[in-house]
């Protein structure tokens, strides 16, 4: 089963086009949902950092999301959804994240070459392999080889720069785009709106937990 | 950054989809599905759906039939504009499936109503559409209000400079003169927007005709997308075979895999 979280600002139809077109059984993630650790779920994510952790709080989610974490069980984060994964963001101070994966959001940096919000397709850079990047992203995958389409405008910082699963250039140097680390994985582009190539990693994400 | 081809719909009467000249429709070029099904298929980076029926209605309605089409045929961003003039109605849009919201009236009478709809849906969803007109080619670009059909007093210059104060995430300069000619965009863009040097991504949209057009626009380090309708009806154009011409002159455009390639 695949729960989705239904933030109120969210890219929602855009995955559950993806869930129906892949028939995947999905439902939404509530309080009374029985997830099992075997299950995934996946938080979608456009709008503001503080107004989804005040939705997951009010909601009862953050507890049962961690729970789930600590089980286990798989979790996949879709832009705002990847950011929401680590501790913190500048975007919303002394609001906490889910605290999943250690790291803090900031702005992405403005310049002359690079226009903020990050709105566009841009192509994905693999880090030097190693054995947990190359598990969930690969060359050999053919993900390097297309574009997915981003739009955002923090960024996330791991602490731990081993769980940094792909990038995208930044005058500044190649900023993070996905992360993996055991069952929790982010994506900061939006495979759900990135066409085949998008659907196609998709399966791929979600495939993992079959 | 890859530049962007953003093929757009305009509607009237519901889900009929036309084209435009001068901003008024003349010509109908089928229904809403056949253009996301073909716009789609045909790798589009991004859509845009105009809403002609509620563009300066004053009275903002989604029709359901429309997001239950781009729901069920759509798998790339897509923006809406028509009618939004409250943080109330660009969230309906958002909650529909709509990934984006284009405003131009909300801020045609009131310049900082932009930044409450910003504060509701993020920056990054919200984009703002000017039209515009030069009288002559070298003359200034002064906004123009579709719902008079007349120049404003504001020029393009003032207005973006109001529009970057306001939260707005991505700007659409529309030429009015321009639109649905088929000649070529405006080249004077790249004159105003040195000078504005902007910080959010621009797009341009108005007279597209060839890929040659396209490619000269997106040359200009300002502007990230192209936004056009009657070159994909009336020529035989598509997104790929645009993207495809504009790589060979050095553009960065989107990669498709081998196996989606049309």
């Amino acid at each position: 089963m695949i729960y989705v979280v239904n933030f109120p600002f969210c890219n929602y139809f855009g995955l559950e086009r993806y869930l129906l077109y892949a028939n995947r059984v999905h439902e939404n993630l509530t309080l009374d949902s029985q997830v099992a650790s075997k299950d995934t779920i996946v938080l979608p994510g456009v709008g503001t950092f503080g107004q989804a952790m005040n939705f997951l709080n009010s909601q009862g989610l953050t507890q049962l999301i961690q729970r789930h974490a600590a089980n286990g069980g798989q979790i996949l984060g879709i832009c705002l959804g990847m950011q929401l994964l680590f501790d913190s963001s500048d975007e919303s101070p002394n609001i906490e994240g889910l605290h999943l994966l250690s790291g803090h959001c900031s702005a992405i940096p403005k310049t002359n070459e690079f226009r903020v919000p990050h709105i566009g397709w841009n192509q994905l850079h693999v880090p030097v392999a190693k054995e947990a990047a190359c598990k969930h992203f690969s060359a050999f995958d053919g993900f390097s080889s297309a574009d997915f389409y981003f739009v955002h405008s923090y960024v996330v910082h791991p602490h731990d720069s081993d769980i940094i699963t792909a990038c995208f250039a930044h005058p500044s140097g190649l900023l993070c785009a996905a992360v993996a680390s055991n069952s929790i994985m982010g994506v900061q582009f939006h495979p759900e709106k990135s066409g085949s190539d998008g659907y196609a990693l998709l399966n791929h994400l979600l495939g993992y937990s079959d | 950054m890859k530049k962007r081809i953003i093929p757009s719909i305009l509607l009237k009467s519901g889900t009929q989809a036309c084209l435009s000249q001068g901003f008024s429709p003349w010509r109908s070029v089928g229904t809403l599905t056949q253009n996301l099904r073909l716009h789609v298929q045909r790798q589009a980076d991004e859509l845009l759906i105009i809403n002609l029926d509620q563009a300066g209605s004053g009275k903002f309605v989604l029709p359901s039939r429309l997001f239950r089409l781009v729901r069920q045929e759509v798998d790339i961003p897509i923006a809406y504009a028509g009618g939004i003039t409250t943080p109330e109605d660009a969230s309906i849009c958002i909650n529909s499936g709509f990934d984006k919201v284009y405003v131009t009236a909300a801020f045609l009478d009131q310049q900082d109503s932009l930044r409450a709809i910003a504060n509701i849906i993020g920056t990054q969803s919200l984009g703002l559409s000017l039209p515009y007109q030069r009288d002559c080619d070298h003359c200034s670009a002064m906004i123009w209000d579709y719902r008079t059909k007349c120049q404003t007093e504001l020029t393009l210059q003032e207005a973006v400079g109001f529009a970057l104060e306001q939260g707005v995430g991505e700007l659409l300069l529309h030429d009015v003169r321009r639109d649905g000619l088929l000649s070529g965009l405006d080249s004077e863009l790249s004159k105003d927007l040195a000078e504005l040097q902007p910080e959010i991504p621009v797009l341009v949209a108005g007279g597209a005709g060839r890929p040659e057009h396209i490619a000269d626009m997106l040359q200009i380090p300002f502007v990230q997308g192209v936004v056009a309708g009657s070159i994909f009806s009336l020529t035989p154009a598509t997104p790929m075979t645009i993207r495809n011409y504009c790589e060979t002159q050095g553009i960065p455009m989107r990669r498709c895999s081998s196996s989606a390639k049309i």
